[in-house]
């Protein structure tokens, strides 16, 4: 039964991808097939999780066969543990709430200058969700692999869903090319694996880490680091996230909460044992995490955008888990770090639908435009809170647990273990990005529900309305792991037996991330508007432009590439085609003055051929 | 028995006289006329050839058998000379005829009057029908303009 139940989590959403695609001939009908995958992987998954937690993992289910390569036999396999039930029970109640919120929220047929196009768009989304589910189930690199090509077509299809925008195509252009940038790295390391190990079976290369040689396993591991840091969006290669906004405000819940992000962690998690034993690979994607963490919350600080700010944060929460990961003192503990993506999962999923229905009302993605919600949605502001205070990290919700689960491990590794000064990085600065959250979120909360709206441009008041009820019972379905998903650790299951909070550090985060919620709260009551107003304008909009990455970027990267391909192209037009365009006109002016020689004199032209015949008569003399 | 420098001769000056007319002459068919001339000269030479014995003049010219008795029992000789009686008679029945049409519609066999088609001619036009175009309804059926078309009658357009 878990067997099965393993194989449905992938194939429900494939199918109904498909047959929404195909059969769907009604704008209900593909919302139907779409909401009926998600909630069919949803039943899937708990069963699959159930049959984990009381009858054992299965270790290696025939999936698709096996494939004789020559240099080794590919056999791929699906697997079911706890991990992978875990993140993929996560990942389909996300999916299934974004399927309902979507109906709500994309609702009518748009118009001709910018349609809604629903049946792609469900079909997209449920693409997505299967290829998630295969790189969640996957005990085989190259299905891996499949997984995690899928999602990076899906999440270009669904940032650019509103093709009409040159700003969507863009985001979905950059997004498509930066995670790009990454894969390749994922790729060449399957490929070093397969040529050292003869074997692409996660199993096998899991059991076979300590015996490969070490350059080959420290040189994949850090490849496939690169692909994490792409598609989990760490410094570097995170500028493609905040731009993702583009794409419809679900969209960017499902990438954020459950999908594609976490597939970067969840690379890390499920390989831990081969990126133990490569030297120095942990020790980057710590200072990875630490730098892009605090980095991240100080740009969320100063975001005028509502979705900007989630997206920061996004990258912020990520590189926690990617530390959480990263600091294990022990192959087989990668507890805190995947803690942290399952409640990250359920409170980003219900801040972002959150954010959703605040556009929705004002029509607006600016904080600015959304002041004074707390009298006119109180039940929707009440939701924003409890998504915030799980993203601060306040007790009792789920994100307190998590998020002092990552900083115990850090302290954990930094004291007692063997994590020397990476680990007291990683410790330091997690704790800071607990105050600058705790900053942000409080900063967010009072804006969105207190004070009063800008006036809008165009003067055009925003009428009070109730919001749909598909966009309000998701929210409640999130809120219920967003406020009690710590309660899990009373029973936890197996991949969760490694997630301790130390009271210390659980006292220093709470605090901290209090003072910080505190101090931007309280900035509104004294008479200041926004908490960022105390940050220097220049340093504000330094931030807001998320440290102007976009542009380094684009002297480092785009514009050499523009000029490698202004140089090819140059060289196609003028060295290349010089030739035929050089015979040509060659051939044209000879054409011209040939033509001359025709004078219509019938005796004219026979003095040439007997010229030709005196010519071949002498030649044959004179050669002969 | 003849000398060999006979035919050789004959053959020359039958050659001469054919580029000449080739060459020299206006009148279509006194060029036509030419071509024949150079035609049988070669005729004269495959003949003259063919008699030959077996090695040719170096055969000849070491002291062979004074009556020369061609070995090849095809006669390559006579036989190419018919050859080309043959493609002459078709050549000149066609060429005769183009000329027959060209008097008749232009009233001239003067090659020298005859050099619309080459382009470095004077008289050479690059859209010969557009003054023509579009052709009126009751077109004549000669084009006006033409007054050098003989009597008309048959004319080809």
């Amino acid at each position: 039964m878990t067997v099965t139940a393993a194989i449905l989590t992938i194939a429900l959403p494939a199918v109904a991808a498909v047959c929404g695609l195909l059969f769907a001939r009604s704008r209900t009908a593909a919302a139907e097939w779409g909401i009926v995958g998600a909630l069919g992987a949803v039943v899937a998954s708990a069963v699959e999780a159930f049959g984990v937690a009381t009858g054992g993992s299965a270790a290696s289910i025939t999936f698709l066969g096996r494939v004789d390569l020559g240099v080794g036999t590919l056999a791929l396999d699906i697997r079911t543990d706890s991990l992978s039930s875990s993140v993929s029970l996560a990942v389909a109640v996300v999916a299934a709430c974004v399927q309902i919120y979507s109906t709500a929220y994309l609702h009518g047929e748009g118009t001709p200058e910018a349609p809604i196009r629903y049946p792609a768009y469900a079909a997209t989304v449920s693409l997505f969700t299967a290829a998630m589910m295969l790189v969640v189930h996957a005990d085989d690199l190259i299905l891996l692999l499949v997984g995690w090509e899928g999602m990076g077509i899906c999440s270009y299809l669904l940032i650019g869903h509103h093709s009409e925008r040159a700003t969507a195509r863009a985001a979905a252009v950059k997004a498509f090319l930066v995670t790009r940038a990454g894969d390749l790295g994922v790729m060449a390391a399957v490929v070093l694996l397969l040529g050292s190990a003869r074997t692409t079976s996660i199993r096998a290369l899991i059991a076979a880490a300590e015996e490969l040689p070490a350059s080959t396993v420290t040189a994949a591991a850090l490849l496939m680091l690169l692909g994490v840091i792409g598609k989990s969006a760490q410094f570097p290669l995170h500028t493609w996230l905040p731009d993702a906004m583009e794409g419809p405000t679900p969209v960017s819940a499902l990438i954020h909460a459950a999908t594609m992000v976490a597939a970067g962690v969840f690379l890390v998690a499920r390989l831990l044992p081969v990126f133990f034993a490569a030297d120095g690979a942990l020790t980057i994607a710590a200072i990875v995490a630490s730098i892009t963490m605090l980095g991240a919350a100080l740009a969320a600080l100063a975001q005028d955008d509502l979705k900007r700010l989630l997206a920061y944060s996004t990258i912020s929460q990520v590189a926690y888990m990617l530390a959480g990961v990263a600091v294990a003192q022990d192959a087989g503990e990668a507890a805190p770090g995947v803690f942290h993506l399952l409640t990250h999962a359920g409170f980003k999923a219900l801040l972002f639908l959150v954010a959703g229905c605040c556009i929705h009302l004002v029509n607006s993605n600016l904080m600015s435009r959304m002041g004074g919600m707390g009298r006119t949605q109180p039940a929707l502001m009440v939701l924003l809170g409890l998504g915030l205070a799980a993203l601060a990290g306040i007790p009792p919700f789920s994100g307190f647990w998590s998020k002092e689960a990552v900083l115990t491990a850090a302290e954990h590794a930094a004291v007692e273990g063997d994590g020397g000064l990476v680990a007291w990085i990683v410790l330091v600065s997690g704790v800071l990005t607990a105050l600058v959250t705790g900053v942000y979120s409080g900063r967010a909360f009072s804006l969105v529900a207190f004070g009063d709206p800008a006036p809008s441009e165009d003067g055009h008041e925003t009428e009070v309305h109730r919001l749909p009820r598909a966009m309000m019972w998701p929210l409640w379905v999130l809120a219920v792991p967003t406020v009690g998903l710590g309660l899990v650790l009373l029973s936890p299951p197996d991949i969760l037996h490694g997630v301790h909070v130390s009271w210390l550090t659980a006292f220093t985060g709470t605090l901290v991330s209090l003072a910080g919620v505190g101090w931007s709260l309280t900035v509104t009551r004294i008479g200041g508007k926004d908490v960022a107003d105390a940050l220097p304008p220049g340093v504000r909009a330094f931030l807001r432009d998320g440290y102007r990455l976009d542009d380094v970027q684009d002297a480092l990267v785009v514009r050499p590439y523009r000029a490698l391909a202004r140089l090819a192209h140059a060289g196609d037009q003028e060295v290349v085609d010089f030739y035929p365009r050089g015979s040509v006109t060659v051939a044209r002016w000879a054409g011209l003055k040939l033509r001359r020689l025709q004078a219509g004199m019938a005796n004219g032209y026979v003095a040439w051929v007997v010229l030709g015949a005196v010519a071949a008569g002498l030649a044959g003399v004179v050669l002969s | 028995m003849i000398h060999l420098a006979g035919p050789v001769v004959l053959a020359a000056a039958l050659a001469g006289a054919g580029v000449y007319g080739l060459l020299a002459r206006r009148n279509a068919v006194l060029v036509l006329i030419g071509a024949e001339l150079l035609l049988n000269a070669v005729n004269v030479l495959l003949v003259t050839a063919g008699t030959l014995p077996a090695g040719g003049l170096a055969a000849l010219s070491a002291g062979g058998p004074a009556r020369a008795t061609a070995g090849d029992p095809l006669l390559p000789g006579p036989v190419l000379a018919i050859v080309v009686i043959t493609i002459a008679a078709a050549e000149i029945g066609l060429a005769l005829a183009v000329v027959l049409l060209t008097f008749r519609q232009r009233g001239t066999s003067d090659l020298t009057e005859l050099r619309e088609l080459g382009e470095g001619s004077p008289t050479y036009d690059e859209h010969p029908d557009a003054g023509e175009l579009p052709p009126p309804a009751s077109a004549p059926e000669t084009p006006p303009g033409d007054d050098r078309t003989p009597s008309a009658a048959g004319a080809v357009r």
